[in-house]
C-alpha cells in the first residue's frame, strides 16, 4: 500500500516536473532508461537468486498447492482476453501482457514502456496497482464468495508481500505459505510472460 | 530487446544463488531495486508528461485499466472457485 502510493507518487512528480519544462532532457532517452532497467532486472535476478526461503518453502508445501499459480495465470488471461473485447484500442496481446503483471507495477509498467512504449506501460502502471488495491480492499468478499483460495490468485504476485497480511486474515494462517509460494513463482513469471507477448 | 531483458534476469539469478550467503550484498540489492525502480517510473512520468497525447487521454486510460484489472480478478477467482475441489479436497466451501 505504502508503496504503491510512492510508485504512484513517482509518476505523478515525474509527470508535474516534465510538463512544467524542468526535467533535463537526458531522462527522456530511451537509452538510459533502458540501461537502468537492465541493472533493474539484474538485481531482480539477484533478489530471487539469492532468496534462502523458497527452498524451506517447497519442503512444507502440498504438492497439489504447486498448482495454484498456474490457476492464477490462466484464470488471469482467459479473464482479461475475454474483457479485452470491451476495451478498444488495445490489442489482446496488449492487454495479456498488461494482465500478465499480476500486480507486479512496477517491474511489469517498466518492462512493457521499453518494449512498446509509454501508452501502454501507463495502462500497466494503473491496472497493477488496481488490482493491488481491489485485493486489499475485496478480499473479504472474494473469500466468502469464491472460496479461500481466492484472495491469493487475485493477489497475484503481491500475495507474496503487500497482500500477505489481508490474504492471512481473510483465508487463515494455515494459508500463508502457499500465498507467499503462489506470490513468488508469479512474480518470477512476470518478465518471461510479457517479452513472450509482446 | 526481449532476450536482453531476459539474460540480464537469467545473470542476476544466477549470481544471486552464488551469494546466497552474503546477506549484506542481497540486503543491498533489494534496496537497489527499490530505487531503480523509482527512478524508472519518474521517467516514465516524465515521459507521459511530454506526451500531449497520453495526458488527454489519461482519464480513457483509467477505465482501460480499470476493466483490465477487473478482468484478471474475476478470471482468476472465477478459475480457482471451479478447481478448488479438487486442490482441497477436504475444505469444502462454508455457504
Amino acid at each position: 500500500m505504502k508503496s504503491s502510493l510512492a510508485i504512484l507518487g513517482c509518476l505523478v512528480t515525474g509527470i508535474l516536473v516534465s510538463a512544467a519544462h524542468l526535467l533535463p532532457a537526458f531522462l527522456l532517452r530511451s537509452e538510459v532508461a533502458a540501461g537502468v532497467l537492465f541493472v533493474l532486472l539484474f538485481l531482480v535476478g539477484v533478489g530471487i537468486g539469492g532468496n534462502r526461503e523458497m527452498r524451506e518453502l517447497l519442503r512444507r508445501l502440498d504438492p497439489r498447492m504447486a498448482l495454484v499459480p498456474l490457476v492464477a495465470v490462466i484464470g488471469t488471461m482467459l479473464g482479461v482476453g475475454i474483457i479485452s473485447i470491451a476495451v478498444p484500442g488495445v490489442r489482446l496481446r496488449e492487454a495479456l501482457a498488461v494482465g500478465a503483471g499480476f500486480g507486479y507495477y512496477s517491474l511489469s509498467s517498466i518492462l512493457i514502456t521499453q518494449i512498446r512504449g509509454e501508452t501502454l506501460g501507463v495502462l500497466a502502471l494503473l491496472a497493477n496497482v488496481l488490482r493491488e488495491l481491489a485485493t486489499l480492499v475485496a478480499s473479504p468478499l472474494l473469500a466468502r464468495y469464491f472460496g479461500r483460495l481466492a484472495p491469493i490468485v487475485s493477489g497475484g504476485a503481491t500475495a507474496t508481500d503487500t497482500t500477505l497480511p489481508i490474504i492471512v486474515q481473510c483465508a487463515g494462517a494455515e494459508y500463508a505459505v502457499l500465498a507467499v509460494f503462489s506470490g513468488m513463482v508469479l512474480s518470477l513469471l512476470v518478465p518471461f510472460l510479457i517479452t513472450f507477448l509482446l | 530487446m526481449n532476450l536482453i531483458i531476459l539474460l540480464c534476469l537469467l545473470l542476476g539469478i544466477g549470481l544471486g544463488v552464488l551469494l546466497r550467503e552474503r546477506r549484506a550484498l542481497i540486503k543491498w540489492s533489494g534496496r537497489a531495486t527499490t530505487w531503480s525502480v523509482y527512478l524508472l517510473v519518474f521517467c516514465l512520468g516524465g515521459a507521459v508528461g511530454a506526451n500531449r497525447t497520453i495526458l488527454d487521454n489519461l482519464g480513457r486510460m483509467g477505465w482501460q485499466a480499470v476493466l483490465i484489472c477487473i478482468g484478471g480478478i474475476l478470471g482468476s477467482v472465477c478459475l480457482v472457485r471451479l478447481v478448488s475441489p479438487y486442490l482441497l479436497p477436504s475444505v469444502t466451501h462454508e455457504e
